[in-house]
């Protein structure tokens, strides 16, 4: 029993890692906090009771739990009060990475993940809908906006550049 | 966007962090306690839900249970002359005190009401006025009791409570006067305040104007509870009221009757005096000539107070004891008068009933009653 676990757990580490990973990266700035989630994602995903039908709707329960980790995370009133997340800027090595997540961090979270499923992970607005639990008009909404915020914060960013 | 975001395919998981995380679970997996703290929050947050909603429930609960003790919901007008109007939640408990005229607000400067059960309320407020001298020692004093209330169950018993106060504080103080208990509906005391009045007394003013419509409310404003009577009384008796009969017989048996009460009253303190000379004490329980008819009400109004008094004043003090009801009660539509006999109860001997509306209060019981020390 205990060799099974282990093994299905490996299994799914390698084969989301990646996956939550980038979600971490869009949201938090510090590796200990990514670190965090990251192990309460996958415990969540093993502790899990219910049947994942298949490597989608598994996909799509990791991206929803990801987030809602990183943003239950992010509200919490001990860290509100303790760490201010601009205050924490740890720059990545990667100067594309940094100038991608200047970008990306000037538009409110909701955008922030529905950008990421949609051009990222390629998902179809019904698909994101039924996966954030939203509206699919919510979510056209939204990737409206996030892509005009976008266009603006790029323009700005070359004028100036 | 697509080459944009197509920089996310440089960010990859740390070797670290998947050996941390995979080692983490697998800890986690094989300590109960682990998984059963995962577990537990969730249900912390259920447990924190349903605390918020208790705690919501209670909160409102407590809102509305101060509301409902503390909102008056009827009123009572007390009228002597020091006026006072006494608003009474639903439990029957005074929750405001406001005195419709200065000699009110002197009595109630003195006495704190407060709180208390509305029939002992009024007690302290009679005991207090008697103190102050606003009830005249030669019994010729009307004190006015006007219940009001939505509802005229609640009018009448609201009544019978006061009429009890009354009766408390009379006996208790060994004064005689006329009590004229009425009530009414709470829309009188929209109009009462309008004429900066108390009800009770609007009622009464108003009642005169019926019988004279020259008369003025202003004109009467200050004027005592037992003058008014006395000045329908004599409108009724010159017969210059243009009034159906009907009218007229409701306002006469109201009227008349309380006069006759106020010079039973006067008859009776003038007679205590003349025994009193005699070294001869009252009848305690005469003292309050005025009880509820228990016949009427069921309701005997033998105070502690009274009990007390016969024990302590033995001298010259009939243990068998009479009660004289002198009580004008009206009915809520204030269409018909029902006025209580006066009564002569003695205990341990026969119960004389006095005949019919006589209420001067001069019933005595049988000899023995008379028969001091016994």
């Amino acid at each position: 029993m205990e060799e099974t676990k282990s093994r299905t757990i490996s299994e799914a580490v390698d084969k989301h890692a990646d996956m939550v990973r980038r979600i971490c990266f869009l949201y938090l700035r510090n590796y200990a906090d990514v670190e965090d989630v990251f192990q309460e994602v996958f415990l969540k995903f093993m502790l899990y009771s219910k049947n994942l039908s298949n490597e989608n709707h598994e996909k799509a329960w990791l991206c929803r739990v990801t987030y809602n980790q990183c943003k239950d995370l992010l509200k919490s009133t001990w860290r509100k009060k303790v760490i201010s997340i601009e205050e924490m800027d740890i720059p990545y090595q990667d100067d594309e990475l940094n100038d991608f997540l200047s970008l990306i961090h000037q538009l409110p979270p909701h955008y922030r993940q529905v950008l990421y499923l949609h051009f990222y992970e390629k998902m179809t607005i019904p698909e994101i809908a039924s996966s954030l639990k939203k509206n699919t008009n919510t979510v056209y909404t939204h990737l409206n906006r996030a892509k005009k915020l976008l266009k603006a914060s790029l323009k700005e960013e070359y004028c100036n550049g | 966007m697509d080459n944009l975001f197509g920089c996310l395919d440089k960010v990859k998981a740390e070797e670290t962090l998947k050996l941390h995380a995979k080692e983490y679970v697998n800890d986690a997996l094989s300590n109960p306690k682990m998984v059963t703290a995962a577990n537990r929050k969730v249900n912390q947050m259920k447990k924190m839900i349903i605390a918020a909603c208790a705690i919501l429930t209670a909160g409102i609960t407590a809102i509305a249970g101060y509301t409902l003790c503390e909102t008056p919901v009827n009123y009572v007008s007390l009228d002597i002359n020091p006026s006072i109007e006494l608003g009474v939640n639903v439990f029957d408990h005074v929750v405001s005190v406001n005195a419709a005229n200065q000699d009110g607000q002197n009595l109630i400067d003195v006495k704190n009401v407060s709180n208390l059960p509305v029939q002992n309320a009024i007690s302290e407020l009679v005991q207090e006025a008697a103190e102050q001298d606003y009830i005249a020692l030669d019994g010729s004093s009307v004190i006015s009791v006007t219940a009001e209330s939505k509802n005229e169950d609640d009018a009448l018993k609201l009544q019978e409570k006061c009429s009890n106060g009354v009766n408390l504080a009379m006996s208790t103080k060994k004064i005689y006067a006329a009590v004229y208990a009425d009530c009414s509906d709470l829309s009188l005391r929209e109009e009462a305040k309008g004429m900066n009045l108390s009800p009770g007394k609007y009622k009464m003013i108003k009642m005169l104007q019926a019988l004279d419509p020259t008369i003025k409310v202003e004109d009467y404003a200050d004027v005592k509870v037992r003058d008014i009577i006395r000045k329908a009384n004599d409108l009724l008796e010159s017969g210059t009221a243009d009034l159906s009969e009907e009218e007229k017989q409701a306002i006469s048996d109201k009227i008349k009757k309380t006069d006759k009460k106020a010079q039973g009253a006067t008859h009776k303190a003038k007679q205590n005096k003349g025994n009193s000379g005699k070294n001869t004490t009252p009848d305690s329980t005469e003292a309050g000539t005025v009880t509820t008819d228990t016949a009427e009400t069921g309701v005997e109004t033998d105070s502690e107070a009274s009990k007390a008094q016969k024990k302590n004043q033995g001298n010259g003090q009939t243990k068998n004891q009479k009660k004289n009801s002198q009580v004008l009660t009206q009915d809520y539509t204030a269409g018909t008068t029902v006025t209580t006999s006066p009564q002569t109860k003695s205990k341990g001997s026969a119960t004389n009933k006095a005949p019919g509306n006589k209420g001067n209060g001069n019933q005595k019981a049988s000899g023995k009653g008379n028969n001091p020390n016994k």
